[in-house]
């Protein structure tokens, strides 16, 4: 359980960043709270040459309001997201999904942008994160930004759609309406497990967004995004039979399809009770 | 020794003098003391060889969700007859942890192989342990009943705990799925398990379809 030798640069500047991420042969990779990095090193999956640490660049550590989403730098941490740094009223969902994630001691470390970067499907951010229908914002080694709905942005099971030379600069994600309505529900077998099923419910009628997100599958998230089309005449709730017809499509086994039918069923309950008009 | 003291021709003192003076003061003690310090190590061979076996007996409530598979223990009562209790924490924190390492192997801990031998939980991102959240408060009554065959009438009670989850957590699992049919005989039970025997007796034409 020993990393290979690796060199670390702490970058001050993005643009210190994508100039060292710039050659593919340098053999650099991103670090900033090193808790998904951190063991993939240790077991020797990932090998650099070079660690970037970005933790000290204020860009990726801070957040900015604007006019209908906050823009939340890349290496903003779990653990200040569950302190309640970010504005509460707009991003309800954020501050409790936060506070489920693993322990405090890696939320005190691990960032927003490095749980989307590592895009495992199982882990809440990228899930979350989805269901609000938030985007990526990517900065090129040309200097070039580029904005990606996160459902894109996550292209596999621990793969995302940055090429070579880009890094994220944040996710940008956007206001709910105070009627807004959120559902967050996970199966751990234990206490900050990885989610073995994950089901998001996001009901925003002021934007209209109905939108429902299936995590902790094999591969890409499961986006209904717009779920009205799932209920039955007398409900809003999408109806069993319609999800388990979607999901077995999609050849998950059916003891998954059972937990992620519990889980939606939960979310949409917990969504009733959110409402706070 | 007299009293608690040691007494000499002229004068006495404490046990508890000579050992403050042994541990913290040693720059007083006489220069041709005795090297081997304030220990005595004594034996014994108890008039029973075949062991001191402690006895106990576990009930489990537990919470199974048919939807998820979990399983959520509720209760958990031991009775133990450890014989005499020497140091009544360590019996308590050999039984609790016991219990916790039973707990373990009943809901939590395997190590699978993939078709070509390799091992699929190698770190404990994979193997997962009971950890605080996972273990309730074993509630625990003590018998204490003496043994006839050995020194002051104590019984082995070292991860005694241990052997009991198993059976216990099991049958009451097994005690919630009756009513569907369903039951669970491999370990550990996981929620997968769960759901695979409620989803056989479902569909199972046969009674007693078992996973």
């Amino acid at each position: 359980m020993k990393p290979v030798a690796f060199d670390i640069v702490r970058a001050r500047t993005v643009g210190e960043v994508v100039q060292l991420l710039a050659d593919p042969a340098a053999g650099v990779r991103i670090v900033a709270g090193s808790q998904s990095l951190g063991p993939m090193l240790n077991l020797r999956l990932v090998q650099p040459n070079v660690l970037c640490d970005i933790t000290g660049i204020e860009e990726l550590t801070s957040f900015r309001e604007e006019k209908d989403s906050i823009f939340v730098g890349a290496s903003v941490t779990t653990g200040s997201i569950e302190d309640g740094r970010l504005p509460y009223e707009g991003y309800k969902m954020l501050p409790s999904v936060a506070a489920g994630i693993a322990y405090r001691a890696v939320r005190n470390r691990g960032t927003i942008g490095g749980s989307v970067c590592h895009a495992d499907p199982a882990a809440d951010w990228p899930s979350a994160l989805c269901g609000l229908d938030a985007s990526c914002v990517i900065l090129g080694s040309d200097g070039a930004r580029r904005t990606l709905p996160m459902s894109d942005f996550i292209t596999g099971a621990f793969e995302n759609a940055l090429t070579p030379g880009e890094m994220l600069l944040g996710i940008n994600i956007p206001r709910s309406s105070p009627q807004a309505k959120w559902g967050y529900q996970k199966l751990c077998r234990k206490t900050g497990e990885f989610a073995s099923a994950l089901a998001v419910v996001n009901v925003d009628p002021a934007s209209d967004r109905f939108r429902l997100v299936f995590g902790a599958t094999e591969g890409r998230h499961i986006i209904i995004p717009d779920f009205r089309s799932l209920c039955t005449e007398q409900s809003t709730v999408p109806s069993s039979d319609a999800i388990r017809e979607l999901l077995e499509r999609l050849e998950l086994s059916s003891t998954h399809i059972s937990q992620q039918l519990a889980m939606m069923q939960r979310a949409f309950s917990q969504a009733d009770g959110s409402c706070q008009s | 020794m007299e009293g608690g003291r040691v007494v000499g021709d002229n004068n006495s003192i404490s046990l508890r003098d000579i050992a403050r003076c042994w541990y913290l003061q040693p720059q007083h003690l006489p220069p041709d003391v005795e090297r081997g310090g304030l220990e005595v190590t004594e034996g014994y061979k108890p008039k029973s060889d075949f062991g001191t076996f402690s006895y106990a007996t576990h009930v489990a409530t537990v919470a199974v969700d048919p939807l998820t598979g979990l399983t959520e223990i509720l209760d958990y009562v031991v009775v133990e007859d450890g014989g005499t209790m020497i140091n009544p924490m360590v019996v308590d924190g050999q039984i609790t942890g016991g219990t916790a390492q039973g707990i373990g192997s009943t809901l939590y801990e395997a190590t699978p192989f993939d078709s070509q031998g390799q091992p699929l939980a190698s770190t404990l991102i994979d193997y997962i342990l009971p950890g605080a959240t996972e273990v309730p408060n074993v509630r625990i009554e003590h018998m204490e009943i003496a043994s006839p065959n050995t020194e002051f009438g104590i019984k082995g009670i070292g991860e005694g705990g241990a052997v009991g989850p198993p059976a216990a957590i099991v049958c009451a699992i097994n005690d919630a799925l009756r009513a569907k049919g369903a039951e669970i005989y491999r370990l550990p039970v996981t929620p997968e398990r769960i759901l695979e025997s409620l989803q056989r007796a479902a569909g199972a034409t046969a009674p007693g379809s078992r996973i």
